[in-house]
């Protein structure tokens, strides 16, 4: 068994490692139980590649996203494991080691541009902030490097703009600005949760070609969250998919669109629409709801919708199992024993 | 802006009106007279009536006093002996706008700080505090809390002076019973608000920019909280003009509300009416001076004239 459980974090060189998330661990106490948001998950992000969190709604990716920079609510929130970030361990680091951290070290954009910026305060000064924040800039200086940066990110007339207030700004240049600010202190790290979801789709296109754009001038690690597979194809070196708090396939972005391994990925792509599909084709989904994660199931926790499910999935959790070079998958049906039955047994008929 | 200024004096203009129109009907409505409590001959009553011009129809009446208010001629008092009310105005003013402004700087501080701690606060000892003050503050009405403040801090332990008007140590006591009320409102809307704000996106932002928890108070929260503070200072404006009758009573200040309890009582018509004008004007002023406030903290509020 413990030979099987090593690989999900396909260990890279401590150099290239620039985060490493370890049985993370996410809880939340409620009036109603103990929501288990995040259930121990391990991850770990190369310097300057681009790794994408997919998933489908209250899987838990946001969660992750916050947790690694704290910024989740805490009571009633409660973390364990370890978030090692250029080798400190993020978890046991007091707030005020974290707003060293926040903002410098790792950038972060949010969801939903209409609310994340103030709304009383000129998105220059918003800009500035946080420079006065991290660098020993004077106001003038910081004043020239805000201006900067939000040419940077393409606010056409930054100077105008500089002093307008957010209201005065669409959902797209909004998004702009947050970028702008993430970006601001060149962070190593740059986390985006879901930063198109909010925009509508030729606004969406614009504001990914910018964060490639960036990534590529800033030589920024980009860990990515969304729902959108396409924006993933788009971007992503490696891709992680969660489900129901945790990790059930990792690997090249490639690899896991051409060969995904767990039958919820396969579900999930198969969910995509097709343009070569005719009127006739049904759009594929995924039957029932993600389970109550107050009382996570005890086997897989996709058992309940997966039209691959074995016996063996309803009582024991899949461990992660290696496929291809650094394709993971937490599925039995990778279990050496299930392979084998495979070969003997016609397809589809598992389940009977 | 120029727009929408005119379009408020208009408005203004006839709230006035219509305020003096129907204090000047219900005035009229109460039984007696301003002249029935002295002892006059029947002879002395019809000339003092005629004098003063009550022996004309009420709409004759009625005509003549818009008339002299629209060229600021408040009159003369039934009662005191040559004094214009204009005078009663300016002499009393003063001291109760004072003991106002006291009174909101004193209660604006107190009351946003209270909420800020109790909203900083959630759910410990400090926050609970701070319900208290405010339940007990909106619980009390002014004319027992000071009464009780000139019994403990003036009578029984002599710290300041039970009543009058001669320096800052005769303000203290009447400043804080007038606060109290005030005290409460606000603490409970900032505290409100505050709890409200905490849990909006751009406080996360500025939370992941590793701002200090101060920064982000002083900066993010506080301007963005205030916002509601500020629409009911309005309203809060009027409780506390309310609160100075009662006040001024309970401390013998020479102030407004006196007069204008004093002239409910004699029925000195020209006083009532003339006070309720100032104070109608006073009032629209301040919520003018509110509106604009509210312009200048949140920049989403455009003042114009036009609907949108």
């Amino acid at each position: 068994m413990t030979a099987m459980n090593t690989p999900l974090t396909t260990t890279a060189s401590s150099e290239d490692c620039l985060l490493a998330v370890r049985n993370l661990r996410v809880d939340f106490t409620t009036y109603g139980g103990t929501v288990r948001a995040v259930r121990d998950i391990s991850f770990h992000l190369n310097r300057g590649e681009c790794m994408a969190i997919v998933g489908e709604s209250g899987c838990g990716k946001s969660v992750t996203a916050l947790s690694i920079l704290k910024l989740i609510p805490m009571p009633p929130g409660k973390m364990s494991g370890s978030i090692l970030f250029k080798g400190t361990d993020l978890v046991s680091l007091s707030e005020r080691e974290m707003n060293r951290i926040r903002g410098r070290e790792i950038g972060m954009v949010f969801q939903d541009p209409m609310t994340s910026l103030n709304p009383t305060m000129p998105i220059g000064q918003q800009v500035e902030e946080i420079l006065a924040q991290h660098t020993p800039l004077s106001g003038k200086e910081r004043r020239r490097q805000a201006l900067d940066i939000l040419r940077l990110v393409d606010i056409p007339e930054a100077e105008r703009r500089y002093g307008q207030y957010p209201h005065a700004f669409s959902g797209g240049m909004r998004q702009r600005v947050l970028i702008a600010m993430a970006i601001a202190c060149r962070p190593s790290l740059l986390i985006a949760d879901e930063p198109t979801t909010a925009l509508d789709v030729t606004i969406q296109a614009q504001i990914l070609e910018l964060v490639v754009s960036l990534r590529k001038s800033l030589g920024t690690t980009v860990l990515l969250i969304t729902h959108d597979l396409g924006v993933v194809a788009k971007m992503a070196d490696r891709i992680a998919v969660f489900y129901a708090g945790q990790i059930v396939e990792t690997g090249e972005c490639r690899d896991i669109f051409r060969n995904p391994a767990h039958p919820y990925t396969q579900a999930l792509l198969s969910s995509i629409p097709r343009i070569d599909a005719t009127r006739a084709t049904k759009l594929a989904s995924i039957a029932g709801t993600p389970p109550d994660l107050f009382s996570p199931p005890r086997g897989c926790a996709f058992f309940a919708r997966c039209t691959k499910a074995m016996r063996v999935c309803a009582t024991l959790p899949p461990p992660p199992l290696q496929r291809a070079k650094g394709q993971v998958a937490s599925c039995w049906l990778h279990h050496s024993l299930a392979e084998a039955r495979q070969k003997t047994v016609p397809e589809g008929a598992e389940r009977q | 802006m120029t727009r929408y200024i005119l379009k408020r004096f208009l408005i203004s203009l006839l709230t006035v009106w219509l305020l003096v129109s129907v204090v000047f009907v219900l005035v009229r409505l109460l039984p007696g007279d301003p002249f029935s409590s002295e002892k006059l001959t029947p002879a002395i009553r019809a000339n003092l009536e005629a004098y003063y011009g009550f022996d004309q129809p009420l709409h004759m009446q009625y005509f003549r006093y818009i008339g002299n208010l629209l060229r600021g001629d408040l009159g003369f008092s039934l009662k005191y002996q040559n004094m214009p009310v204009s005078k009663i105005i300016a002499d009393s003013f003063p001291y109760s706008a004072d003991l106002g402004i006291r009174t909101i700087l004193f209660a604006s501080l107190v009351g946003i700080s209270l909420g800020v701690i109790a909203g900083l606060n959630r759910g410990k000892p400090l926050e609970y505090l701070c319900i208290v003050i405010a339940v007990i503050g909106i619980s009390l009405p002014d004319f027992i809390t000071g009464s009780l403040l000139q019994y403990f801090f003036g009578l029984k332990l002599g710290w300041f002076p039970v009543a009058l008007w001669r320096g800052f140590r005769y303000t203290v006591l009447p400043t804080l019973a007038l606060s109290f009320y005030t005290i409460a409102l606000l603490s409970r809307i900032m505290r409100t608000s505050m709890l409200d704000v905490t849990g909006q996106d751009y406080i996360r932002t500025a939370r992941a920019k590793g701002l200090s928890t101060f920064r982000i108070v002083w900066r993010h929260q506080l301007r963005n909280a205030i916002l509601p503070v500020v629409t009911v200072l309005g309203p809060i404006t009027a409780a506390i003009l309310t609160g100075t009758f009662v006040i001024e009573s309970i401390y013998a200040i020479p102030g407004m509300g006196k007069f204008y309890v004093l002239g409910v009582q004699n029925l000195d018509y020209t006083v009532i009416l003339g006070l309720t004008a100032f104070y109608g004007i006073f009032l629209i002023a301040a919520n003018f001076v509110v509106d604009i406030l509210y312009g200048i903290i949140d920049p989403r509020i455009a003042l114009t004239g036009r609907r949108n």
